[in-house]
């Protein structure tokens, strides 16, 4: 057991060492290391998945401590057990990491062919899958925040993967530093647990909620932090901007980073924080209105983006405001499963894009392509199911997670949590725009005349190694259904409940129970994704209305969704080029004409007053006589008159 | 309350004190006995770095050896490797030193980064390298006296006597504006010194006595137990030793000198200047100003606090608008060295343990952001961060090289700079909830300068210009090096003997990310004693804002 | 009438007088070396006498400082009077004013 989760965390460290420091490599090796090392962490990862289901569901759990630190020893003690934490929840994650990495890894094997900086690529993508597997296994929050950063900086380097392009060098900036603003959140939540709780081990913590007030403002301020780390890393209101620009980064890159894994990372925080969640309903009601409102408004942008990768960046944040939305209303298994599933559809739909762009030579812009289907025919089918999936169709996965986490909304609210009917209300709202805005591209990319003749002739489809990860993840994308079907069975519910059933000593708030399924809420979402399937068959395909009739209807809407909300630039003039101004004023007159000036300023009047002092030497030996003398018959002076 | 001991058995602790001043006043005397020794510079050079490496040796034996004392509250503040003399007898002033546990890293530290900066020296300087290899040598032995003194006047010998060879080293072998700079250091500091002097005056006449401690647990502290000063004269006695240790560290709005010298400065002497004798106002702070004037302490905490903290972020902001790299280095290591200030006020153990852990890692970033800079230069001919870009293509594993060393400059969790920052903010925090949360900002704007940084200089379009006009002028003044090692640089990524020093760097940064408890562990004995004598000799203090109970 | 050490510290003022008074108005350095050991004898009378007068040693051996200093100084005196006599070849103090502020 022990050597399984070592193998999960390990292997892929070594693949990075390998790739990173075997400069000689050829890249058949490097594509050998890369894929390899994460395909043996993911036997690793299934290893212990099933050694956690041949436990009683009380002992799914194994905490594996190897290294106890005493930093500082005395009075204000401050010890640390680190170890690996390996439970329904971490292992659920651990298989989606590994095995979607392992995937998406294969896939890069064809799409990175060629490209200058390929050991580079696999080396930093084993390293992004190392930290993200520390972030999940750790056993305290003190690890979980390297992780953290690790994933952070890895996402900074491959965003930036094609270093000398201005563009991509600017988003892996805004990247770093947006999500270092999520990291200051953690970091003072860590401080608080330290002074109330003595410990950063989530077994500690958690065993010690209760002695804090329920939803009183330590706790929610606690809540409240770690929720800045969690919306900076999964791009939520208001920390969402960076991820739009981090398409800069290769397409396998969006898939695993920025659709699968990472930026999920903030609903896994949210997740296992719970029992702080639990004894804060006022933060995890933050957490649900983030969410709720991110679905809709990041389902705006979507909806008038023209270039290919941003709109599924927009629908990732809207998707990841569905699991906030899930984890907000405390059905935290439901964010979980929409976590899963969406690592499956969204990474598909990453990998068509990616397939989409190699026949167009990296066209990103909607606006040219045209009538793919005929060229692209697996692609299409790919891509088909990637959007059945996300807008919530029966038998596909994102049905499933879908609507328990909008039937959980509706449950909730209607046993007295009036403001989530809000939440309810948005994320209906949601399914509409998610249906529209996915059948959009896919109209626009795969049907219709082609609109640029030239790229379409020379489109072809990808070779093998994209292909069998698209299979692939085709097929778990319908099997994700059968993890979970509403009000029939819950798999992952059942799954994880050592995790959220078990409960902490004194754990307040509303009972995470099973919640009872809503068929109302069902029917309304279904009805609405069928509407919002009708209208983009409608708009993009028969073109009766046509879209630009449809924009040109609400012409103010339109340029504010068109312009992201006028964010970035809002942004910019608001925060980044005030500090920027201000520092660089005070640089030049504060640092240089005041602090500076006045040391410089002591050492000017010395030399004036020494300048007036320096009279005194004449330079006559005689006067030097005088005043020696005069100075003598002084002291005899003061010691004759009165110097007793 | 104190005691020392001596672990050795013989007093190594002078040998490695004193061993770099011995050889260098052998190279200068050797000739006069025996013309035409030391004629040749390759073996002054060699000497030196043989010489800064055995004491570097050494110094890991006093490390390995100095024994890692468990010992619960108010427990003793021990010194080992201890070796006393008597000097000036009548006078109450003796030779004495001794290690605990925040000196016995600063030894190290000292001994190994001089070790690395004499190694750069062998080829970053070219002029005049024996008198240079010299200095360096006797301030390695002035530095040492100032962590391993146990007697104030000593102390204060070796304080001052540090200054001496750092400003021939700056003076002669700065860049342009070396001469103001040097000036600017020199009055800045001996303006601080003087102050302290009053201070040791004063203590002197008071108590007879200026050993720190005794093996009898006599000595100053034991004076001070049971003679406690008064209030307003710890405050000035607290100002007249701290203003001299602000100035060095440097805390806001102190700092101007820093920026200046660090600019002007030849890269080796950067390591020594910035890299560890800035820690000696750390060092200074803790060893004398808190546990002999513990009220004051207490009383000034949050003054000097919020100092700290505009230090912080107010240096981290100019770091973000510089365009020339080596001020927006030596920016990032004032913002940094104000951190470690506010840790060391936090007065408890958390906060002090991570600022010492800090210096280290402090020293580590510093002089490896500065290698970097005297590397990008030696290859590009200028400073200035617009007339750079897309070295990256060019120069790949000086690249990497520089990036670890900017993520250890924005202290990214998992390398030794996050753990100091971290137990640094967890002990404010303690202290003064607010304080941690705002000086914690810091993190931001850290990465966003140094990420700045890094990828103005190595990312984006390659600008080939200034190096072009490197190329075509033979001016070793533009650069670190002398005009044909340029040459070759330009088409050479890292060379092996650049990767000398800046390998152990990265591996110690690692390592430390990785077990920062083996290094914590000595440090914090001392520590947690040191605030034992800070809060149980300042009565009527422990509701203060800052440096509460514990 | 024997003197008595009254008489001895009289002279003593009046030499030193003397000699502080040539230090004062003459202009020739060699002069004015020649009063600065006037000055410097009339102390040294000055602690014999007192030496005496108390019966101590003390005195005395500040006396021998004294002249070994004062034999000191005119080496080095005159050395510097040489040198600059072989730079300007005229010796006037008043010339010597290149330390003026």
């Amino acid at each position: 057991m022990d050597r399984l989760m070592w193998g999960i965390l390990l292997l892929p460290l070594t693949g990075f060492l390998i790739n990173s420091l075997g400069m000689r490599l050829s890249n058949r090796a490097v594509s050998l290391v890369g894929p390899g090392s994460v395909l043996l962490a993911f036997l690793c990862a299934v290893g212990s998945f099933f050694w956690l289901q041949g436990q009683h569901s009380s002992a799914r759990h194994s905490d594996l401590v190897f290294w106890n630190w005493t930093l500082v020893a005395g009075q204000s003690r401050f010890h640390l057990d680190f170890g690996l934490l390996l439970d329904p929840l971490s292992s659920t994650m651990t298989l989606v990491i590994t095995g979607v990495g392992f995937l998406i890894l294969l896939y890069s094997v064809g799409y990175m062919h060629g490209e200058s900086g390929y050991r580079r690529f696999f080396a930093e993508m084993d390293l992004f899958i190392f930290t993200m597997l520390l972030l999940v296994l750790a056993d305290n929050y003190l690890w979980l925040l390297v992780g953290w950063a690790g994933v952070g900086l890895t996402s900074y380097l491959l965003i930036g993967y094609y270093f000398e392009r201005p563009s991509a060098v600017a988003a892996a900036r805004k990247a770093f530093v947006m999500n270092v603003i999520g990291d200051w959140g953690i970091m003072v939540a860590l401080f608080m647990m330290l002074i109330l709780f003595g410990t950063m081990n989530f077994s500690g913590v958690f065993n010690q909620v209760h002695t804090v007030p329920f939803d009183g403002r330590i706790i929610t301020v606690m809540g409240l932090l770690l929720l800045v780390g969690a919306v900076a890393k999964s791009a939520q209101i208001p920390l969402y901007t960076w991820l739009p620009d981090a398409m800069e980064g290769p397409t396998p890159v969006s898939a695993l980073i920025h659709a699968a894994t990472m930026v999920t990372a903030g609903v896994y925080l949210v997740a296992r924080s719970y029992p702080i969640y639990q004894h804060a309903p006022k933060a995890l009601h933050v957490v649900a209105l983030i969410g709720a409102v991110g679905t809709v408004y990041a389902a705006g942008m979507g909806l008038t983006s023209n270039d290919i990768k941003r709109i599924l960046a927009y629908s990732t944040m809207s998707q990841i405001a569905y699991m906030f939305v899930g984890v907000g209303v405390a059905v935290y298994s439901a964010g979980m499963l929409h976590l899963v599933e969406h690592a499956f559809f969204k990474a598909l739909l990453f990998m068509g894009a990616g397939a989409v762009m190699h026949a167009m030579q990296d066209e990103l812009d909607i606006r040219r392509m045209g009538g793919l289907k005929e060229k692209l025919p697996f692609t299409h089918l790919a891509f088909f199911v990637g959007v059945l999936s996300i807008i919530g169709t029966p038998l596909f996965s994102g049905f499933s997670s879908k609507e328990e986490v909008i039937g959980s909304a509706f449950e909730r609210a209607s046993h007295g949590d009036p403001i989530l009917w809000l939440v309810w209300g948005l994320a209906v709202v949601t399914a509409l725009l998610t249906a529209v805005y996915m059948f959009r591209v896919f109209f626009l990319v795969f049907y219709g005349a082609p609109r640029d003749q030239h790229l379409f002739d020379h489109a072809h489809e990808a070779g093998p190694y994209m292909r069998v990860p698209m299979m692939a993840l085709m097929a778990l994308s319908v099997l994700g259904f059968f993890l979970a079907i509403p009000g029939v069975y819950n798999e992952m519910e059942a799954w994880l409940s050592p995790v959220f059933h078990s409960g902490y000593p004194g754990m307040g708030g509303p009972a995470i129970e099973p919640q009872a399924f809503s068929w109302i809420s069902l029917v309304i979402t279904l009805l609405v994704t069928a509407i919002g399937v009708f209208m983009a068959w409608r708009i993009y395909y028969r073109r009766e209305p046509t879209p630009e009739r449809v924009g040109a209807a609400v012409p103010g809407l339109y340029r504010l969704l068109a312009n992201r909300y006028y964010m970035d630039e809002i942004y910019d003039a608001v925060i980044v080029r005030p500090i920027v101004f201000t520092f660089r004023l005070t640089s030049r007159y504060f640092e240089a004409d005041l602090v500076d000036a006045a040391v410089d300023g002591t050492g000017a009047l010395t030399r004036v007053l020494s300048g007036r002092l320096r009279r005194v030497q004449t330079g006559y030996v005689r006067n030097y006589a005088l005043s020696i003398m005069f100075g003598a018959v002084l002291l005899v002076g003061y010691f004759i008159v009165g110097g007793r | 309350m104190a005691t020392t001991v001596n672990t050795a058995g013989y007093p190594l602790l002078s040998v490695i004190l004193f061993l770099p001043g011995i050889v260098a006043l052998f190279v200068v005397a050797l000739p006069i006995f025996i013309p035409n020794t030391f004629r040749n510079d390759l073996h002054v050079k060699l000497l030196a770095v043989v010489a800064a490496l055995v004491d570097f040796g050494l110094a890991l034996g006093v490390l390995v050896k100095f024994a890692i004392l468990q010992n619960g509250a108010g427990a003793q503040w021990v010194f080992q490797f201890s070796d006393q003399r008597s000097w000036i007898g009548s006078l109450g002033i003796s030779y004495m030193v001794g290690v605990d546990g925040v000196s016995v890293y600063l030894v190290a530290l000292t001994t190994m980064m001089m070790a690395i900066a004499i190694i750069a020296a062998t080829f970053m300087i070219q002029d005049r390298i024996k008198p240079f290899m010299l200095l360096m040598l006797a301030l390695e032995t002035g530095i040492l006296g100032v962590f391993t003194s146990n007697n104030l006047f000593l102390f204060y010998v070796f304080w001052e006597a540090m200054l001496i060879p750092m400003y021939f080293l700056l003076g002669v072998w700065g860049e342009e504006r070396r001469v103001y700079a040097t000036m600017k250091f020199l009055i800045y500091t001996v303006f601080g010194s003087f102050l302290m002097l009053v201070g040791i005056f004063y203590l002197y006449v008071k108590a007879g006595t200026l050993n720190m401690t005794t093996p009898t647990g006599g000595g100053l502290l034991g004076y001070l137990h049971s003679h406690p000063l008064s209030s307003s004269e710890q405050i000035l006695l607290f100002l007249a030793f701290g203003i001299a240790f602000a100035i060095k560290l440097p805390i806001f709005p102190f700092h101007t000198w820093a920026p200046t010298a660090y600019s002007e400065s030849p890269v080796p002497v950067l390591i020594a200047l910035a890299g560890i004798l800035s820690k000696a106002g750390a060092f200074g702070f803790i060893r004398y100003c808190l546990p002999l004037f513990p009220q004051a302490a207490h009383d000034l905490a949050g003054m000097v606090s919020i100092f700290a903290i505009i230090g912080i972020l107010y240096a981290a902001g100019l770091a973000l608008v510089q365009t020339d790299i080596k001020r927006l280095v030596a920016y990032s290591s004032v913002s940094h060295m104000n951190l470690i200030a506010l840790g060391i006020f936090s007065l408890n153990s958390t906060g002090l343990t991570g600022s010492t852990l800090q210096m280290i890692n402090h020293s580590i970033i510093i002089s490896g952001l500065f290698i970097a800079v005297a590397l990008i230069t030696a290859r590009t001919g200028t400073r200035r961060l617009t007339e750079m870009g897309g070295m990256g293509v060019r120069w790949p594993v000086l690249m990497w090289v520089f990036f670890i060393f900017v993520l250890a400059g924005l202290d990214l969790p998992g390398l030794g700079s996050f753990f100091g920052e971290f137990l640094i903010l967890a002990g404010v925090f303690r202290a003064n909830a607010w304080f941690a949360s705002i000086a914690a900002l810091t993190v931001i704007l850290a990465a966003w300068y140094m990420i700045r940084f890094f990828q103005d200089t190595m990312n984006g379009p390659v600008v080939t210009s200034p190096q072009q006009v490197a190329e075509t002028t033979p001016d070793a003044r533009h650069s670190v090096y002398e005009f044909p090692v340029l040459q070759r640089l330009v088409n050479a990524d890292l060379l092996s003997r650049e990767m000398i020093l800046v390998a152990p760097l990265i591996v110690l940064t690692i390592y430390i990310g990785i077990r920062p408890s083996t290094v914590t562990s000595r440090i914090s004995p001392t520590t947690s004693s040191e605030v034992y004598i800070v809060h149980h000799r300042a009565p009527g203090s422990s509701t203060g804002a800052i440096g509460g109970a514990r | 009438m024997t003197p008595g050490s009254e008489h001895f510290l009289i002279l003593s003022a009046i030499l030193f007088t003397v000699g502080a008074l040539g230090v004062l108005t003459r202009r020739d350095p060699l002069i004015m070396f020649m009063s600065i050991e006037l000055m410097l004898n009339a102390v040294n009378l000055t602690f014999v006498t007192f030496s005496h007068y108390l019966g101590s040693a003390d005195g005395q051996v500040f006396v021998f400082i004294i002249m070994t200093v004062a034999a000191a100084e005119v080496v080095v005196g005159l050395a510097l009077i040489v040198s600059i006599f072989q730079r300007t070849s005229r010796i006037d103090v008043d010339e010597l004013d290149e330390m003026r502020g």
